[in-house]
């Protein structure tokens, strides 16, 4: 009561300021992306709508959409965007399993285990990637470790071709996409409250079951921020296609660099870069749509 | 419904110098229901996961109607299980959480709904049946996780603290709830809290443990009225320990020599407890046995006064009875009504 009689009469106190939306602190970094990503892409977009001509820069021509005409009509330019979009897809979905598998491990972990498991999942982004690619180089080449293994134990009887394939691509994408996978899932399994899944077992739920009825759906969101950033690195990583998949990856970001660096045809290149992105976010809608139309009767 | 024997179970989690729990025996009859009751700590969870098969014990066997269930799997018990944190599939409805363990035992779909419908009927929440957890209050969560546990017609119902997540008025209307339900289902029930009124309401039998031991095991009569240990009566809201001496006969402590208790079976030295509640305070000496103490405070708590008295020994008592208008600073008399009175071996 004391404190409430000493308390100052309500009209002694000046009128509040009107507090800025929080929103404002989105400001600096909402230049900074129409600086540099808003302005370029909308620029490249733009261009790739001007006519075909090796050394042009500029927006000079007429409006055209022969550029995107030119790509659909011959089979060695669009088919190496459905390779792009089918390795990347393996390589996601490949990926998917794997991180989820470790995820697993490290959420049943004991604490003073947890540690080391992360450190050792994490460990191939301790790792340049130009070192990790040729190290891959090393293990899976014609007269690579691997092969050499097979054909000591008599195996097989020719080095079996792995490098410069999109085998090697996704062995090489896998490997170092696995950890953003397996953190994304995590997070979703923390969660979990640990009794949920016991409570399924003393309900007669088999291990499977466990994984099927409970975790897998409960892990929904975390497995598809971990599927759209595994795919969208996938879809437009370079070094690996570049390095692993040969001078003939036939992968779209390959070809981009082709146009640009090689023949100087950017206006060409940025139908390349255009159709990428409009892939990327089409797959990253539908993903985190589907996501959210199978959590949103639950989610909070 | 089934008989559950638990024979010398003993726990060891790594890393820990005692065990979790420690040489523990009991028997949880067909139809009984059981309470582990002890403060956090004491092994009464750890034991409870046993039972429900989601530890291993290092040691011991357990039996269910006879049969070694020791190493199966908690799948495979036919248990039904309430935990503390009730532990709902939150992206299940109320239906589907209830189904869930019968859709694990292969149950058809029809029977499978009218099954679910029944259970929720018992617990009142048909009308609820398509909402998602989230959306319930505690109360109605709490019986979600009742019904789910009910419905699969468990050979033993195991509810860990169930309840202690609730405020005070909800926790006992699903303790009478839950006392109605498993009465009229004639469930084998076992039951761990740290709350000794919980424990005394909703048991058949309670089992005090104590340092992942059994302590006392009896009902709630004689756990409450007879507490063979210092611990027990303490967790049973016993106070006032005073050393004491006890002979054929005759039981003495503070200069005054009264009847021995029928339940003390020690000789020698000893310990007797004053339940507060059991005693009163005048200001001449009452008929019978009583001390004379000095009044040293007394604190208004509305239907009752707590009164600390100075005993000539310098030990302090405390009453707790009505208002009696005694002011601190005067002599009085206490005297006690003879359940208030307990004696143990020291």
């Amino acid at each position: 009561m004391a404190l409430t009689d000493t308390a100052p009469p309500p009209q002694a106190q000046p009128a509040p300021r009107k507090p800025l939306s929080p929103a404002w602190l989105t400001l600096p970094g909402l230049c900074f992306l129409v600086f540099v990503l808003l302005l370029p892409v909308g620029w490249l977009m733009a261009l790739s709508l001007k006519p075909s001509m090796p050394g042009a820069f500029t927006m000079e021509g007429d409006w055209t959409i022969a550029n995107y005409l030119r790509f659909f009509s011959q089979p060695f330019y669009y088919s190496t965007l459905i390779k792009t979009l089918w390795v990347s897809a393996l390589t996601t979905g490949i990926t998917a399993v794997l991180g989820y598998a470790l995820a697993l491990i490290i959420w049943t972990a004991s604490p003073a285990k947890r540690g080391w498991v992360v450190l050792i999942v994490l460990s191939p982004l301790l790792v340049s990637i130009v070192a990790r690619t040729y190290g891959w180089m090393i293990m899976l080449g014609d007269r690579g470790i691997l092969n050499q293994a097979l054909l000591g134990l008599g195996l097989i009887e020719e080095p079996i071709q792995i490098m410069y394939t999109a085998g090697a691509v996704i062995i090489g994408l896998v490997h170092v996409f696995v950890p953003f996978m397996a953190l994304c899932v995590l997070t979703s399994l923390e969660k979990i409250d640990p009794k949920v899944p016991e409570a399924a077992m003393t309900f007669g739920a088999s291990r499977w079951a466990v994984l099927r009825r409970i975790l897998l759906p409960l892990t929904v969101p975390g497995l598809a921020s971990g599927l759209t950033i595994v795919f969208s690195l996938s879809i437009s990583s370079y070094v690996t296609p570049a390095l692993m998949g040969g001078p003939r990856s036939g992968m779209l970001t390959t070809f981009i660099y082709q146009q640009f660096a090689v023949t100087l045809d950017w206006r060409f290149g940025a139908v390349l870069v255009t159709l990428l992105l409009a892939l990327t976010l089409l797959v990253l809608t539908s993903i985190l749509a589907l996501a959210a139309r199978m959590t949103a009767k639950w989610s909070k | 419904m089934a008989q559950v024997t638990l024979s010398r179970i003993t726990k060891r989690y790594p890393g820990s110098d005692t065990p979790a729990v420690d040489d523990v025996s009991m028997t949880i009859p067909k139809g009984s229901f059981t309470t582990l009751l002890g403060p956090s700590g004491c092994g009464k969870s750890s034991t409870l996961r046993i039972v429900a098969g989601l530890s291993k014990p290092d040691f011991g066997t357990l039996q269910m109607d006879g049969r070694d269930i020791t190493h199966l799997s908690a799948a495979k018990r036919n248990i039904g299980m309430v935990f503390q944190s009730l532990a709902l599939f939150p992206h299940m409805t109320v239906a589907q959480n209830v189904a869930f363990g019968l859709e694990m035992r292969g149950m058809g779909r029809s029977e499978r709904e009218a099954k679910v419908a029944r259970a929720l009927d018992i617990v009142e929440l048909g009308h609820l049946a398509a909402r998602h957890p989230h959306q319930l209050s505690g109360g109605q969560q709490q019986r979600v996780a009742l019904a789910r546990a009910l419905v699969v017609e468990p050979s033993i119902l195991i509810l860990d603290e169930p309840f202690s997540a609730l405020d005070r008025k909800l926790r006992e209307t699903m303790q009478i709830e839950l006392y109605r339900i498993t009465r009229e289902l004639g469930i084998t029930a076992m039951f761990v809290t740290h709350d000794q009124e919980e424990a005394l309401t909703l048991s058949d039998s309670i089992v005090v443990m104590n340092q992942g031991r059994i302590e006392q095991q009896g009902t709630p009569r004689e756990i409450y009225g007879a507490p063979r240990t210092r611990f027990t009566a303490e967790f049973m809201g016993l106070s006032n320990f005073l050393p004491a001496r006890c002979s054929s006969g005759a039981l003495s402590f503070e200069g005054l020599t009264t009847a021995r208790p029928e339940t003390l079976e020690a000789e020698g030295d000893c310990t007797v407890a004053l339940r507060p509640e059991g005693l009163s305070l005048s200001s001449t000496r009452p008929e019978g046995a009583a001390l004379k103490g000095h009044l040293a405070e007394a604190i208004y708590q509305g239907a009752s006064t707590a009164y600390t008295l100075d005993l000539p020994s310098g030990r302090r008592i405390t009453a707790r009875t009505p208002d009696c208008g005694l002011q601190p600073g005067q002599e009085a008399w206490v005297s006690w009504t003879p359940g208030a009175l307990h004696a143990f071996a020291a």
